[in-house]
């Protein structure tokens, strides 16, 4: 029995943790929609208003129901570690196994990149946690672009963080992002990756230079039909990484340009014409049907 | 006479502006006044990417995130390395 009430207590608590993380992403979606004065008529913006329809999301509401998420969470900690495991749960940023539910200590994500990697070569866990939560996505995006392959991008991903926690200690703080960084770590591994495939095959034509064409993945995780993701998705790669290194990662010219191995003025010019053919195949509707079959 | 030389500089310095959210986009174009539709396509779609980008990217799986994670975690050294200086 208790085994059967605490498979469905963690159930329950997935599905209400599940929820609300979309419920806040779609709200935070919607918002910034609203700032920046466009209209709001894709699925996220259905199910907020729908929400916002039911619940009026006030702060009298919101309260509530965090506290019904953290209630749960309480409980499954309990259920699963012993009744005074959960005592310790809030204010500890300790995310070994088996601590999925720990609320993170929020002042390690106000932190600059030059202190936590000074905290991180000191042997601090939570300060390279917080690094690595930070970048960990972007450096697999940036790679997913580069191999077109999830898997090979996950393993290059793994690969960049372990060479950089190698060299952690060489990381000196000139104004640079830990991002930009780690970016050429990844970049080096990619293009030398497939100077080996190359070497040792024949039938590598990708026809577009060092970088892949864009991968199913990459369409299949677009939501609610972005036409401009998927025009992105159909650019060279050349062009899609300056795109998304500027207006994704929010990279300046020089960490965009330390990272593509190009001059800044070389950036701008490329950031120019990848603009303009992301413009060219919005207007014509010329989308490659990269993302087609993926609906 | 527009140039790429010049498009590139009028769409550097809108995007500087912009990034900076001290003026609005009208004003960046009536600086720029004979580029002003192409660089009022541009920029609309520099908001959309701005706008939509984190939340439509390509995510790895939360299962690769959190054995990567766990295992860089085991790695890193319990021992302050060279350089390892408190922020």
């Amino acid at each position: 029995m208790y085994y059967g009430l605490r498979e469905e207590i963690l159930k329950r608590s997935k599905h209400v943790k599940e929820t609300t993380s979309t419920l806040r992403r779609d709200y935070r979606r919607v918002q910034r929609k609203r700032e920046a004065g466009l209209g709001v008529h894709s699925k996220a913006g259905e199910r907020v208003r729908k929400l916002l329809t039911t619940y009026t999301l006030g702060l009298g509401d919101v309260a509530p129901l965090a506290s019904v998420v953290m209630f749960w969470q309480s409980l499954c900690y309990c259920l699963v570690n012993g009744p005074l495991a959960g005592l310790g749960l809030l204010g500890r940023g300790d995310d070994s196994p088996g601590r999925g539910l720990v609320v993170k200590d929020p002042g390690y994500a106000s932190l600059a990149d030059e202190t936590l990697v000074g905290r991180a070569t000191a042997g601090d866990r939570e300060a390279f946690g917080e690094l690595y939560e930070r970048c960990v996505s972007r450096v697999f995006r940036h790679v997913l672009y580069m191999v077109n392959d999830v898997d090979v991008a996950q393993d290059l991903t793994e690969q960049t963080f372990l060479r950089a926690l190698e060299a952690i200690h060489r990381y000196e703080w000139q104004g640079v992002p830990f991002l930009a960084w780690l970016l050429p770590i990844a970049r080096n591994l990619c293009l030398n990756g497939q100077r080996v495939q190359r070497n040792n095959s024949s039938i590598h034509n990708k026809g577009n230079g060092d970088i892949a064409a864009p991968s199913e993945f990459y369409c299949e995780a677009k939501l609610d039909g972005e036409a401009v993701w998927e025009a992105l998705a159909a650019l060279e790669g050349d062009q899609r990484q300056v795109i998304v290194l500027r207006f994704v990662d929010g990279l300046s010219y020089a960490d965009v340009a330390g990272v593509l191995g190009k001059s800044v003025g070389a950036v701008t010019v490329a950031q120019y014409r990848a603009l303009r053919a992301l413009r060219r195949r919005l207007e014509n509707g010329n989308l490659g049907g990269h993302c087609r079959s993926s609906g | 006479m527009a140039t790429l030389a010049g498009i590139v500089a009028a769409l550097a310095d809108c995007l500087e502006v912009l990034e900076e959210g001290g003026e609005e986009l009208e004003a960046c174009l009536s600086k720029h006044e004979r580029y002003r539709q192409e660089l009022g396509a541009l920029l609309e779609i520099v908001q959309d990417l701005k706008i939509t980008g984190q939340e439509e990217e390509p995510h790895p799986s939360d299962e690769f995130l959190k054995d990567l994670k766990a295992k860089l975690l085991r790695e890193l050294p319990a021992t302050p390395q060279r350089g390892g200086d408190e922020g």
